[in-house]
């Protein structure tokens, strides 16, 4: 349970601990200008978004702490929306550390975790998901993950939400309205109309769902996969990929048993490159532990490189893998640089393939430009403008447990059933987008998604 | 006639007559005050008890031990179940009565209850002394007092009757208006506002050419409203008639609207949105080329029919030529001409869940006077204040329904919590339990209260008793019994119109079959009750079993918020994070739990979350201090 008391005036460092230009310290809460004269010396008019120089002094008077740069942000116009004010002050931690303990002395209290964003939420400036894309854009580590989150904070996924919420509000009135009204010969909905509506809803909430695989990219990372025949050159080529010497290459086959990973940026994304162990039939202990290892990685991957070496004849394909994953199947027809190497693909493997096939080799670095190209591409088309993603684990939960109420609404409605069945379902949806959104009360969720935050946001 | 009782109910009608009964059948001694003692119970607008949502509550008031039930079983002269083809929990009981035979039940019922005394008059006034209600002054300005008072005054407070342009003060033709009753609570700090409600015309059977219209009979099958009736109708049962208005109809109502006294702004009351009159019919659905009206008669021994959905308040003149234009309506004479009232109503958020008022102790308000329409909405108050009056003498807990329990429960928490702006009707869609807030499980769910009341006798209960414990017998049978897929039971099957089995299958699984019923495997060769009252809630239960199953889930977990306490005296303008506007609404409901305060609208949930904060932290601090 939360136990943020939003009657206190909180302060906290804003910035990050250790050594810096500058520190931040933030103060919010009803008392914030009387707390802080007692430190500074603000005019008595003291504007909103306006910086003032000044001293900033101990409780007592007795010294000066820092000369630092204060910023007030009236009632209604701060993050939290209550009044705050920012001290940013030189950035030595011993600095910051005496401002807040002479801030407490004046009658501050320490800021708990995400109390800052709780209160931007209790006064309906944000909503959860806005909220929690605050935190999301926090941790952001790459220039994707800040550019999504960011697009949340402004509403963008909320939209997509509140339009969910609208549609279904409109189809249980009218659902409600055949069920109570009946008798009278008013026109209420048809079956055809429930049905289509409820498909158009399944729809957009299908569409939302499926952008978590998006989001795990952005929050965590790409997964590419790299799959072939030991001795396919998967190392080597793993090793160019990532421009370093983590794997061991070597001539001797069935070399790699564990899995390697290692990330790259890639168009803004962080990508992960997976090396595996070599497929092939093997009576090994360890090797099979290392192939299992690998059919476990495929299911995870956004992208599998399927590397064949194109020097060989008749090169062994796993039928299984090609069928399974085929749509995320990329193939990197190796060894460019030998000269037994066959330009046509297809001859390398015997039958036609609709997949991506890219000519490369280890030792010609520029022949993987084109496949960082293919792969930033795919970042690109996923990540266009407009597009809302979800990002957390939460919002995914309540995306799919109304994707399964829709999906029984919308097989009830092509049953013909009583429409107060299919009314169940929706109003079962309905208090998700309310969760999503934190318009209903769960003390239990708020708690979590604002311990997530760390002191000072 | 002495003046000192436990209870006076003032009214009788259906509020009125349900309080004082349970008043009485508890043992308080209580006085009916009512203006007119022929009338007891009269219904003033339709012949009809029941329909959606209401049936349901006709069936809870019986339940617990109330006396409406009773009475429409005795008087039904066509029943229905209306919504049949749909699902179970929407499903409602709906009977045309004889209107004097249920009047003529309940002046019997009155005359033969025990602790019950009855007084012809008006009360005028309330006898108030501090902020406590010690009992009412009446015409003669005599004096009674009494330990409770509960008003069931219905449209009649400040009631003005309007046929067209012309006004008359009255609650209903033929009975006066309760004046002063109204002012004195306004003195006390009471919101009243104005409410309207309209009523069709009644015509005359012989007049009527039924030839041109579509009988509508009643159903074969009856389910008696109360668990204490037999099973069979004991009136013969009569036709309605169906009819529509015409293109010339509304082409007379539109010409006229400027003599009706709601479209030149004569009435400020706000109306029935789910019960509009015809002028409103027509101007609002202008796309419409007719509107249906039911003509229903009012009894088996009077000639009035009453012309269901054809409520008006235009002059008489307009009346006779407007209805002269609905089929088979063409030479009709009228018995009486439709009309509007209009009248006072408290704000019910002033009142407690119990129905006693928060400003002034001992009093109680039930029924139309609350901002209710209905016979149904009213009989479900006064039966909760009567009950409530009873208690609270004897020292007992107050008996107040959850939303999860009863249609009764969803009633009072919305009037109390939300408030009313117009004339408040039950549906079903108000209850987000519906699908365990059936008809079929009524006395499973309320039986056991109305015995722990005492309003229940334990032969009815040990009756009712019975009937559940033939219901698990074939509950337990149909879970445990399985049926093979050979030869001779899959032909069966096919008879029966359903796929064949291909594996044991237990009969319980079988009946999840849409196509399958009890009465089916019955038929099959299986040895089972097949008396309605046993069958239909089992059938129900294993039929949708999945969705009862979440209804429960959902119910359980709602459960914390509703059972989280919050004290009645709490300050909200100290609970820091709440809008004025949350502040205000709080501190006007006054809200029992979390879960009530939830759903006052406007009141959003950081609101709650800072009362939440608040209540903590003077919980740590109290805390503190105690351990300092």
């Amino acid at each position: 349970m939360l136990n943020y008391k939003v009657e206190d005036t909180i302060c906290a460092i804003a910035t990050p601990s250790g050594h810096g230009g500058i520190s931040v310290v933030r103060i919010c809460g009803p008392r914030t200008l009387e707390v802080s004269r007692k430190l500074i010396n603000l005019p008595i008019d003291i504007e909103s978004h306006k910086a003032y120089l000044l001293s900033v002094n101990s409780v007592d008077q007795t010294k000066q702490i820092d000369e630092a740069l204060v910023t007030y942000f009236g009632q209604g116009k701060s993050y939290t929306n209550d009044e705050t004010l920012e001290i940013s002050c030189h950035g030595s931690p011993v600095i910051a550390e005496e401002i807040i303990q002479n801030l407490i002395l004046a009658g501050c209290r320490l800021a708990q975790k995400g109390e800052f964003t709780f209160r931007a939420f209790m006064s309906g400036r944000i909503d959860l998901l806005q909220a929690e894309s605050i935190l999301t854009l926090i941790q952001s580590d790459t220039k994707k993950a800040a550019e999504v989150s960011l697009r949340q904070l402004k509403g963008e996924l909320s939209e997509k939400v509140k339009e969910m919420q609208d549609k279904m509000t409109w189809l249980l009135a009218h659902l409600e309205a055949s069920i109570d009204f009946s008798l009278e010969d008013l026109q209420t909905v048809d079956y055809e109309t429930i049905k289509i509506k409820t498909e158009e809803i399944y729809k957009l909430n299908k569409k939302l769902l499926d952008t978590y695989k998006k989001g795990k990219v952005i929050t965590d990372s790409m997964n590419v996969v790299l799959v072939g025949e030991p001795n396919a050159g998967k190392s080597s080529l793993f090793n160019q990929l990532i421009k370093n010497d983590k794997a061991i290459v070597t001539e001797i086959a069935g070399t790699t048993r564990d899995i390697l990973e290692s990330y790259v940026i890639i168009g803004g994304v962080k990508v992960k490159f997976i090396d595996t162990a070599g497929l092939h039939d093997t009576k090994d202990a360890v090797e099979i532990i290392g192939i299992q290892k690998t059919r476990d990685q495929l299911k995870d991957a956004d992208h599998i490189f399927y590397i064949v070496d194109a020097t060989q004849d008749k090169p062994i394909l796993d039928i299984e893998i090609l069928e399974k994953y085929s749509d995320k199947i990329v193939f990197l027809s190796n060894k460019k640089d030998l000269p037994k190497f066959k330009e046509n693909f297809t001859h390398v493997i015997g039958k036609k393939v609709d997949n991506q096939v890219f000519l490369v080799s280890a030792k010609i670095p520029e022949t993987l430009d084109e496949v960082v190209l293919y792969l930033e591409n795919q970042i690109k088309q996923a990540f266009h403008e407009s597009s809302a993603v979800v990002l957390k684990t939460r919002q995914f939960e309540l995306l799919d447990k109304m994707n399964q109420c829709l999906e029984r609404a919308k097989n009830l409605s092509s049953e013909n059933a009583s429409s107060e069945f299919t009314a169940f379902e929706l109003r079962d949806a309905l208090e998700c987008c309310f969760d999503l959104l934190g318009e209903r009360l769960d003390d239990q969720v708020m708690n979590k998604v604002f311990q997530e935050f760390c002191i000072g946001k | 006639m002495k003046n000192q009782f436990d209870i006076i109910v003032v009214g009788a009608g259906h509020a009125g007559i349900e309080a004082a009964l349970s008043s009485a059948r508890l043992g308080a001694n209580t006085l009916v005050v009512t203006t007119n003692l022929e009338r007891i119970g009269f219904m003033s607008c339709n012949p009809a008890i029941g329909g959606l949502a209401k049936g349901h509550m006709v069936r809870e008031i019986d339940a617990l031990g109330g006396e409406m039930g009773v009475a429409t079983d005795e008087s039904c002269i066509q029943f229905k179940r209306l919504n049949a083809t749909k699902g179970p929990a929407v499903r409602g009981s709906r009977a045309q009565c004889d209107k004097d035979l249920y009047v003529s039940h309940m002046i019997k019922v009155f005359k033969d209850q025990k602790n019950l005394s009855l007084l012809q008059g008006e009360a005028k006034s309330l006898i108030i002394s501090g902020s406590k209600c010690l009992g009412i002054k009446i015409q003669d300005g005599s004096e009674i007092f009494a330990k409770k008072v509960i008003i069931t005054t219905g449209t009649f407070m400040n009631a003005v009757m309007h046929v067209g342009l012309e006004q008359q003060a009255g609650g209903r033709v033929g009975d006066n208006a309760t004046v002063g009753l109204s002012d004195q609570l306004k003195s006390f700090g009471f919101n009243v506002f104005r409410l309207k409600t309209g009523t069709p015309p009644r015509l005359l059977r012989d007049s009527i050419d039924y030839s041109v219209m579509t009988p509508q009979p009643g159903d074969q099958k009856f389910y008696p409203f109360s668990f204490k009736s037999g099973k069979n109708y004991k009136l013969p049962q009569v036709d309605c008639h169906l009819s529509h208005t015409t293109e010339l109809t509304h082409e007379i109502i539109r010409k006229n609207l400027d003599k009706s006294p709601i479209y030149c702004g004569m009435i400020e009351g706000t109306g029935p949105r789910y019960c509009p009159s015809i002028e409103d019919k027509v101007t609002r659905f202008a796309e419409k080329i007719r509107h249906q009206t039911f003509l229903e008669p009012e009894g088996l021994s009077t000639d009035h029919i009453y012309l269901q959905g054809i409520s008006t308040s235009l002059p008489a003149d307009v009346q006779d030529q407007f209805i002269r234009t609905i089929r088979g309506l063409e030479n009709v004479k009228f018995a009486r001409y439709g009309y509007a009232v209009e009248y006072d109503f408290i704000e019910p958020t002033q009142i407690r869940p119990t129905l006693e008022t928060r400003a002034i102790d001992n009093l109680y308000l039930a029924g139309q006077i609350n901002g209710t329409s209905g016979y149904e909405e009213a009989a479900a108050q006064g039966f909760m204040a009567g009950v409530n009056a009873a208690q609270s003498l004897m020292d007992k807990d107050p008996v107040v329904l959850r939303r999860d329990q009863a249609y009764i429960g969803v009633l009072i928490d919305d009037l109390v919590t939300k408030g009313t702006k117009e004339p408040y009707r039950m549906f079903t869609s108000r209850a987000e339990h519906r699908l365990v807030l059936r008809e079929d499980n009524t006395t499973d769910r309320l039986l056991d209260l109305g015995r722990d009341i005492g309003l229940i006798t334990s032969e009815d209960f040990d009756r009712v008793s019975l009937i559940r414990e033939k219901r698990n017998v074939q509950r337990n049978y149909l879970r445990t019994t399985a049926i093979y897929p050979n030869k001779d039971t899959n032909e069966k099957l096919i008879a029966l119109g359903t796929q064949e089995i291909l594996k044991p299958t237990t009969l319980d699984t079988l009946l999840r079959r849409a196509e399958i019923s009890i009465e089916k495997i019955s038929a099959m060769g299986h040895n089972l009750d097949l008396d309605p009252e046993v069958l239909e809630p089992v059938e129900i239960e294993i039929k949708y079993e999945g969705y009862i199953k979440r209804q429960k889930e959902l119910i359980e977990q709602s459960s914390r918020l509703e059972t989280y306490r919050l004290e009645e005296s709490m300050d909200y303008s100290k609970v820091r994070g709440l809008s004025v506007e949350e502040m205000e609404k709080l501190l006007k409901v006054k809200p029992l739990t979390i879960g009530q305060a939830q759903r006052i609208s406007g009141v959003n949930p950081s609101a709650i979350q800072a009362i939440l904060i608040h209540i903590k932290g003077r919980k740590k601090i109290h805390q503190l201090e105690t351990n300092n």
